[in-house]
This record gives structure tokens, sequence and C-alpha cells, in this order.
């Protein structure tokens, strides 16, 4: 589903933030991708969503490279980011129309799919308000079901759970769960590890812009926890 | 109070212009781009500069040079006046910074100082950099004494006090009110061109003559002019002539008296302003929210019409985008009205250029093109996208709809005042063949490549990471650059079809 080989992004001022970087989400994956602050993880999902463009290295969503078919593969995927700037002089429900229109779903398919996500998310009441009016949860949670009602083949989240209240939060990953058993694969990032260990059956830790550990959860795991290894691969790039 | 003063103005001011970001970003392109913004603005600042010598010269060699600070200080105040008219309310009532002041141990007054002192200090460098040369040319001929450069230095950090207070206080007028209503913005809008045309037509009405005065009622009033200019002057701006007199006749009294009224004014306001201060802010980022939403029929739309609807929201969501961009399309309708009432024989009088009666069909189309050009609302169109433009970038949305739907919301803003603008102007000349085609096209051509050259320029200089939208609309690099090109594009036919017709 998502393929990311040697990814290597520079900034302008010469700072590698990702370093030959190989990662392959596969469909009915819940990936986790785990690391510190300024570890790369943003840079890296930045440059698969297109908002970065990377010097090194090639992207694929569904076999197609997100370099030479942007659209195609935007078509097949939904992004939120770690603090969703929404359209705030539009009320929630246009806001959601014109993602529907943006991914060409129908009259009867959108509202069906606004009027049950939103409920699930508890903020069905509020679609008629203006964005500007929501709190930051609720824009975080207008912006997953600006995500959901299109089915996206590939949902990539960055920090996800952050400013989530435990009920929303739940709510998101039985969807996450969801999608990714009707074959869609979720790929997201988090510095909740207690969740990352519960939720992922997969899991890359980055360090430094450079991908340290990867697998499949057990694996990665082994008899310790994912807290005591975070704490291992900090240690160990704070000694490099 | 002054350290909390000093703080948090410093803090304003430290990334004035982009300043602080130019300074540290690691960007070579960014850097390049402000560079060559910079030296544009250098150019522009030393031709207006020259100008003014210039202006003041021709007063020399006529006599009047006691008139040159007065006049000089009455155009910058009514520049400032103008320009920080649009701005100030958004800068004082600014809303982020007022969630992060408002927490932090600090005064109202601080707070409502240091926002002023911030405009305060970029006009103050306007003032200098304007006056200076005319004053120049003043100690050159006049060879004033030592009373003058004291109250020179004193006069000149006061001159922009008073007009911006009263900018800021109809910007606050405005905002207070309009924060009372459930569409707080288009109320915002409609009062602001409101107070924009009632105050310009009240200024031309106390400034210009009769518009009717014939060649020997000229020569009658050139003999006497200058004491006809002061009068004019102090109809219009009587501070202006306070200035003047102390600089020029070394009046101590007509000094005090300016720089008492300047910061008693201020003062007023002040102490006025901070009772309201958080009443006003609080209103202004309420929000009104309704209950037991009601999922209707949603009509599936294109994606192009959907982004062109998104755009034309965005544009009524926000007054200063509005006020600021609109003006130039409804200049076109008042002019053509005027055209209409007064007659296309007195284009002259009402442009201010003598001698163009004959030309009058032909220069026509072009000014409505200048007005029409002035500030197109796609200038900005791409910075106003700011911090959510992540959306753009990850949405299967190609760049040919959205920048088609920018463009097309433009065109569907100017339409109406093309229309109104093209059948008052075609009533007023009747014209008649090529006259015609081109009275009706040229304005209609210079709205779509204005729109075009806008969207142009701003995706090359986009601006997204702004909190106040003062910052994209009024301080850009593209807005900036989409002006100049838009009235130089117009001034230039006009001036040669006046030089074609003199020779």
């Amino acid at each position: 589903m998502l393929k990311i080989e040697h990814l290597t992004k520079q900034y302008k001022g010469g700072k590698t933030a990702v370093s030959d970087l190989s990662i392959h989400v596969r469909p009915g994956d819940i990936y986790g991708f785990i690391g510190h602050n300024g570890a790369g993880k943003t840079t890296t999902i930045k440059s698969v969503v297109g908002i970065h463009d990377f010097e090194e290295g090639e992207i694929t969503v569904d076999g197609l490279s997100v370099k030479k078919n942007p659209l195609e593969c935007k078509k097949r995927m939904a992004y939120i980011p770690d603090n969703p700037d929404l359209y705030d002089y539009l009320t929630g429900i246009q806001y959601l129309n014109f993602i529907a229109d943006v991914f060409e779903l129908s009259g009867e398919d959108r509202e069906s799919a606004i009027e049950k996500e939103a409920r699930d998310f508890g903020i069905y009441d509020s679609l008629g308000d203006l964005i500007s009016s929501y709190s930051h949860g609720m824009k975080q949670k207008l912006a997953i079901i600006g995500a959901l009602i299109h089915h996206p083949r590939l949902l990539i989240l960055d920090e996800p759970f952050v400013g989530l209240d435990p009920e929303a939060a739940l709510k998101l990953k039985e969807k996450m769960k969801a999608l990714c058993a009707e074959g869609s694969a979720v790929f997201f990032s988090t510095h909740v590890l207690d969740v990352a260990e519960k939720l992922c059956n997969r899991i890359a830790m980055i360090s430094h812009g450079k991908l340290v550990l990867e697998g499949n959860t057990e694996e990665v795991l082994g008899d310790k926890s994912l807290e005591q290894i975070f704490m291992e691969v900090a240690a160990n790039g704070q000694t490099d | 109070m002054g350290r909390q003063i000093r703080v948090l103005t410093g803090i304003q001011l430290c990334n004035l212009f982009g300043i602080n970001e130019i300074r540290y970003t690691r960007d070579k392109k960014k850097k390049a781009q402000a560079l060559g913004l910079g030296v544009v603005w250098v150019l522009l600042i030393l031709m207006f500069q020259f100008y003014i010598g210039g202006y003041a010269y021709v007063l020399t060699t006529v006599g009047m040079a006691e008139l040159i600070p007065a006049l000089l200080a009455a155009v910058i105040s009514l520049v400032i006046l103008f320009f920080s008219f649009f701005k100030a309310g958004s800068v004082v009532f600014q809303k982020k910074a007022f969630e992060l002041q408002t927490s932090l141990p600090v005064k109202k007054a601080s707070v409502i100082i240091s926002r002023f002192l911030t405009m305060y200090v970029t006009n103050l460098m306007l003032s200098v950099l304007v006056i200076l040369p005319g004053l120049g040319v003043y100690v050159w001929y006049g060879k004033p004494g030592l009373l003058f450069y004291l109250y020179s230095a004193v006069g000149l950090f006061v001159l922009p006090l008073l007009p911006l207070t009263l900018a800021t206080a109809m910007g606050a007028f405005i905002l207070a009110v309009s924060a009372k209503w459930k569409h707080k913005n288009l109320v915002n809008i409609i009062l602001t061109l409101l107070l924009i045309f009632g105050g310009s037509m009240l200024m031309s009405g106390k400034a210009g003559g009769t518009g009717s005065e014939s060649f020997a009622d000229l020569q009658v009033m050139l003999s006497h002019i200058s004491e006809i200019l002061k009068e004019k002057i102090g109809t219009l701006y009587p501070p202006a002539l306070w200035f003047g007199d102390a600089l020029t006749m070394g009046k101590g009294e007509s000094l005090l008296v300016f720089v008492a009224v300047s910061l008693g004014v201020f003062g007023i306001f002040v102490a006025i302003l901070q009772k309201y201060f958080l009443r006003i802010c609080t209103a202004l980022n309420a929000s009104y929210t309704g209950t037991g939403f009601r999922m209707k029929k949603n009509r599936k739309s294109t994606l192009f019409m959907s982004l062109w609807k998104k755009e034309l929201r965005r544009y009524v969501a926000s007054p200063i985008y509005v006020t600021n961009t609109i003006i130039g399309y409804i200049m076109m309708v008042l002019v053509s009205v005027a055209i209409l009432i007064v007659g296309p024989e007195h284009l002259d009088e009402m442009l201010g250029i003598p001698g163009i009666q004959g030309m009058a069909e032909k220069i026509f189309p072009f000014v409505l093109g200048a007005m029409a050009a002035l500030m197109p609302m796609s200038s900005c169109s791409v910075s106003m996208e700011g911090k959510q433009w992540w959306m753009m970038q990850t949405l299967p949305v190609p760049g040919k709809a959205l920048y088609g739907a920018k463009f097309l919301a433009n065109l569907t803003v100017a339409c109406p005042f093309y229309l109104v603008s093209v059948v008052l102007s075609v009533l007023a000349f009747r014209p008649a063949g090529v006259e015609a085609v081109g009275l009706v096209l040229i304005p209609a051509l210079y709205i779509a490549g204005s729109a075009a050259v806008g969207l142009a320029v701003n995706r090359k200089l986009p601006l997204f990471d702004w909190d106040n939208e003062v910052r994209v609309v009024k301080q850009s690099a593209s807005t900036f650059v989409s002006m100049l090109v838009g009235v130089l594009s117009a001034l230039i036919p006009i001036g040669l079809i006046v030089i074609r017709n003199m020779q």
C-alpha cells in the first residue's frame, strides 16, 4: 500500500531530517511510527502526503509514485496533521461537503457517511456552526470525519490522539481497526507508546532521521515494553 | 507600566516587515526575495522623495516656501489617516495577541499603547522619509535659524500621533459596533466603506473649489494663491498649520498647541478604550453557536464549483480583505457616476489633469482600468490560505482547478461593478465605433489581466505563515508588486495618449 524506499530529506539550511529511510505498509496494517521530538516523523509523513519535496528515494502508494502521480496518490489517501488548521470561515457541514466534493461523493453517500461519523464522534449538533467556534478537540474530530467519509485506502495521521477526549480516542481506534479490516491501511506517528503497543500490528522507530527498529509489534517488543525500548534507543541516540 | 509597554512593543517590532524571519531563516530564496523587494522599496522611496523635493522647489520658486512644512504635514497626516484606518482596528484588537497577552500580568493600557506604538513607528518612518526632502529644500533656500531644527525634531515625532489616533478611534468604533451583530463581518465591511466614502466626499468638498472656476477666476486665484492654499490646509487639517507656523515663523505657542492636542487626544483615546477594550475583544472573538443541527439535502458540486464557492466564502469572511480589494471597483462606479452627472467635458477637472478634454473618450477606459487594477483580490488569494494551505497540498486538487477558481472568484466580485460602470460610461460618452468597443473592452481586459497578474505574482511570492490578515493584505510583497504592475500598466498608456495628442 505505502512503500517508502531510501528516503532522504534535507532542509534548505543543509540539515538532514531523514536519511535513507525505508518502510513498507501493507493493506490491513496499523503501522505505528515512533520517535522522539525532532526525530523526523513529521518530515517523513509530510513527504508522503505531498507537503514536502524530497531529494532522494521513492515513495509509492498502491504502486504509484507520489512524485509522478501526486493526484492519483492523493485520491487514495487521507491525511490528518497534528494540529488541524481547518477553514475557520466555513461551518462544519460546509467543510465536510467541500471534502465530499473533492472526492466526488454522491449526495446520498455523503449524507449517510457524514451523519454516521458525526454522530459517532459526538459533533453532529454542531455541524451548522462556524469552525471558528469549535474547540481544538472538535476541530480534530471534524478533520477525522473529513478523512473517513471517503473511505481512504491509506489513512495517515500525525499524533492523532493528542487533544482528543478518551471517548473520541477510543472511537478513533475502532475506526482505524474497521478501516484496516476492509483492506485499507493506517500509518500514524505517536508519542503515546501504550496505544502504539496495543493498537499496531507493525511498528517502526526512528531516531535522528534514521530507522532504528522495524517489524511486527510482537517481534520488536520481545519480552520488553515499548517504553523500555524507546528509552534504550533514546539513550543510544544521546551517546552517538 | 513603561517597562511593560517597552517589552510588548519590542516583541511586536522585532518582526516588523518580517525582518526577524529574514534575519534567521536559512532559506536563501526567501532572503533573496526580501532583498529584491527591499531594493524596489528603496527605489520607490527615492523616487517619491525626489518628487516631494521637486514639488517643494516649485513652491520655493513661486514664493510660497513658507507653505512647505504645513502642506507636507497635511498630506502626510491624511495619508496616515487613510491607510491606518483600514488596519488599525485589526491591529489593536488582534485576536491571537489578545489571547496571549490577556493571560499575562500586564495592564490593559500597556497592551493598547504597545499595539498603537507598533503602527506609530512605521508611520513615523514614513513621515520622516517623506517630509525630509521637502524640509531640506526649505532649509536650503530659507536658511532658517536654530529654532527651526529644534521645532522640526519635536514636531516630526508628534506628527503621526493625531491622524493615527483618529484612524484607530474610527477603526475601534467600527469594530465595537459590528461586534454586537451576528453578521459582524458584513456590518464591518459596510461601515468601513461608508466611512471611507463619506470622509472622502467631505474632504473633497472642503478642499476643492466649486468645480466651475473659469480661467479668469483662476488668474485671480493665482495672485493670492498662497493665502487660499493656507486657508484650504486650515479647513482640511488645522494641526498642519500649527506645525507649519511653528517651523516657519518660530511660533513656540503653535508647537505647544500642536503637541498638546496630539498628546491630549491620544491620552483621551487610550483612557476611553481601556474601559471597553476587553469587552470589544471578547465580543469580536465570540461566535454564534446554534443547537440541533438538521441535515438538509446536500447537493454534489463539481470540484471547480466547490473551490469557487469556498473562495467567495473566504472573501466575505474577512472585512480587511474585502475593503482593501473592492475599493478600486467602487471607485470605477463612482467615477462613472460622476462623469455621467458632470459630463465628459469636465474630465480634466475631475482627474486634475489640465488640457485633456479632447482625449477624454480615449483616456477614460484606461482610468477605469487603473482603478480596476489598483489591488486585485487575487493578489493575496493564495496567501490568504495561510496555515490551511496544507489542505490544498494534500487533497487531490489539481492546480488548474485551484487557481482557476481563485481567478473566477476575482472576476465574480468585479463583474457587477464593471457592468454598472460600463453602462454609465456608455451613457455619458455615447461613443461609436472603435471608441465604443474600447470603452467596453479595455476595462474588462484590465480586470481580467490584473486578476491573472495578481494570481501569478502571489503564486511566486506567497506568504502563509501569518497571524493577522493585515500582514497579507497590506504588507505583503505580492500585493505591493501587483499594485505597482497594475497602476503602471494603466498610467503608461494614459501618458502615451496625452503625449501623442500634445504632439
